[in-house]
């Protein structure tokens, strides 16, 4: 918050803000108004009411606009509101913006580094948890080595959580933008998506939806350590939408220089004018809208992001004709495609 | 003059230690090759990796370089450590300084941080590889597997050898009687060769210095034999 108001323009999107001391008249955010903010340059303008606009850009990239400033040095305003209360110099308002500038990147840069802190120690202790859970199962192997299955099957929920917990912690960074240091290294996707599957097991058993891998993959890709997050939207999306005790399925297949991975569920109707959309940044396709069904908030733009600009690969969604209806709702069967270029290490082993 | 060059050996000549390839499993391998980890706090992964067979010494916080000396794999923490040899950098400076004087050792950083700190940052300049802290067990098994077979792979410890050594401007000729002395050692499973060669008036000082800790660890002991 500041004394005046100010309007965010982020993406596209306008956020208004309230001044603590002073206000506009609602003229001043009307949809003319608005329209000028979202379009105007960098730089001191003129609005459509006549009033002076400072608008600059934060450390984010977000224009922050000042609205309605009255600067007796300018011509006059258009339309005049008696009392107008932003009667300030173009010098005042610059001064104002900076200070302000300079107090949101500080508090910018505190809370960063607080929610790295965070993420740093939630790393450390889910690393605690998951070699903890694995000297525990070596240690009751040991001791009951006839009959440690039940035991075993508990460990390894604690071991699935944990997982779960550590494709999320990177989720946040990735989100973050805190991703975008990790370095190249060469990843098996079959045993990652393995682990996504497995770190789902709790969740798919509570739907009686099974799961199931065909067909083995050796070979690498090359990319950061963010791979995890591909599978895992897709299953995350498979498990919302598919109906309870149905299956996911997914197949691997090697070609010559390609690792394709077939992700397929049941799942609502994805009209073909809705099968690019589905990965657009926060899009929901028209089935879905009205669910109540929430996730981890990152979508299939993410999955798309990291497969096409990480890994060169690409990723695409095919649904068949053959309806299946359950407690009154249709199915289709679903098939998402990730195809992804393989790397050979022991070429590049140095 | 082009005999002369025409007869010094090259690194073509050798395969990977046979001593090493002759061990069957995957444990015996890990146990041969001891793994120095720098972490000023417990090492989470240490009982689940020594479950696994690997031969891990936990060094704690290192106060000098010697301490890393007998070991060919490092992994390092990137946070907290070396705070009292460089404040700033922390475990970055420390893989820098021994990827300096040691450039044929392998050194894995691994954070539980977010890997665009300005620590990280720096150390992806010198590490060979990264791991995350909550990396789990076949992470490291796939990355520390690999490691343990490049240490013991003659060509790929020449090659890295020789890259510091170009790096360095060193004479090719130099690197070609370098490259000599360390075919002749490996063959002959005598690593003073390398040493005297090495260490011979006719090599000069900077050559000297980068081949001097492949010297001291006796060719990794010719090639975990």
């Amino acid at each position: 918050m500041t004394s005046i108001p100010y309007i965010v323009v982020d993406k596209g999107l306008i956020t208004i803000n309230e001044g603590i001391l002073i206000n506009l008249p609602t003229e001043f955010f009307s949809v003319a108004q608005k329209s000028f903010y979202a379009g105007a340059k960098s730089g001191w303008h003129r609005c459509p009411l006549g009033y002076q606009t400072f608008s600059v850009l934060d450390a984010l990239g977000r224009k922050i606009v000042f609205p309605g400033i009255l600067d007796a040095s300018q011509p006059s305003p258009n339309r005049k509101f008696p009392n107008h209360p932003l009667r300030f110099s173009r010098i005042q308002i610059e001064k104002y913006a900076a200070s302000h500038l300079d107090i949101f990147e500080k508090i910018r840069e505190q809370r960063d580094a607080e929610f790295r802190n965070l993420t740093h120690d939630l790393r450390a202790i889910s690393t605690e948890i998951y070699h903890g859970s694995l000297n525990i199962r070596e240690s009751v192997e040991r001791a009951l080595p006839a009959d440690s299955s039940e035991i075993q099957s508990k460990v390894d929920l604690i071991i699935n959580a944990q997982s779960m917990m550590s494709i999320r912690l990177d989720i946040i960074d990735y989100e973050s933008g805190l991703t975008s240091g990790r370095p190249q290294d060469y990843i098996q996707p079959y045993p990652k998506v393995h682990k996504v599957l497995r770190c789902f097991d709790g969740k798919l058993k509570a739907r009686r939806i099974t799961w199931k891998i065909e067909g083995q993959c050796r070979r690498e890709i090359l990319g950061p350590s963010i791979f995890e997050i591909v599978p895992f939207v897709i299953v995350e999306n498979a498990l919302k939408y598919a109906p309870h005790g149905s299956n996911i399925l997914v197949r691997f297949e090697e070609k010559e220089n390609e690792i394709i991975i077939r992700f397929e569920s049941l799942g609502p109707k994805i009209k073909d004018s809705e099968k690019n959309k589905i990965f657009d940044r926060d899009y929901r396709g028209e089935s879905v809208r009205n669910s109540s069904q929430t996730g981890s908030g990152i979508g299939l733009f993410a999955a798309k992001t990291i497969a096409e600009s990480h890994f060169k690969g690409r990723i695409f969604v095919n649904q068949f004709d053959a309806e299946y209806w359950d407690d009154g709702e249709c199915f289709y069967e679903t098939r998402f495609t990730v195809v992804l270029p393989t790397q050979d290490s022991s070429q590049n082993r140095r | 003059m082009f005999e002369k060059l025409f007869s010094y050996r090259q690194i073509r000549e050798l395969e990977r230690s046979q001593t090493f390839a002759s061990l069957k499993s995957d444990r015996d391998r890990r146990g041969l090759v001891p793994i120095a980890v720098i972490d000023d706090e417990a090492f989470a992964a240490q009982q689940t990796l020594t479950n696994n067979g690997y031969n891990i010494k936990a060094l704690g916080d290192i106060k000098t370089l010697d301490e890393v000396e007998p070991y060919n794999i490092i992994l390092c923490d990137l946070q907290g450590v070396g705070r009292h040899l460089d404040g700033k950098n922390q475990g970055a400076f420390l893989i820098n300084e021994i990827k300096r004087n040691s450039p044929e050792k392998f050194v894995i950083a691994y954070t539980g941080g977010a890997l665009s700190d300005d620590i990280t940052a720096r150390a992806n300049e010198t590490a060979d590889s990264f791991l995350r802290k909550d990396a789990d067990v076949q992470e490291w098994r796939d990355k520390l597997d690999d490691y343990i077979e490049r240490v013991s792979n003659p060509i790929i410890v020449w090659r890295r050898q020789r890259d510091a050594l170009v790096r360095k401007n060193v004479a090719t000729l130099d690197i070609l009687k370098l490259e000599d002395a360390f075919v002749k050692s490996v063959q002959k499973r005598d690593p003073e060769i390398f040493g005297r060669i090495s260490g011979s008036y006719d090599i000069k000082d900077d050559a000297r210095a980068i081949a001097q800790s492949l010297i001291a660890s006796g060719i990794f002991k010719l090639l975990v034999g």
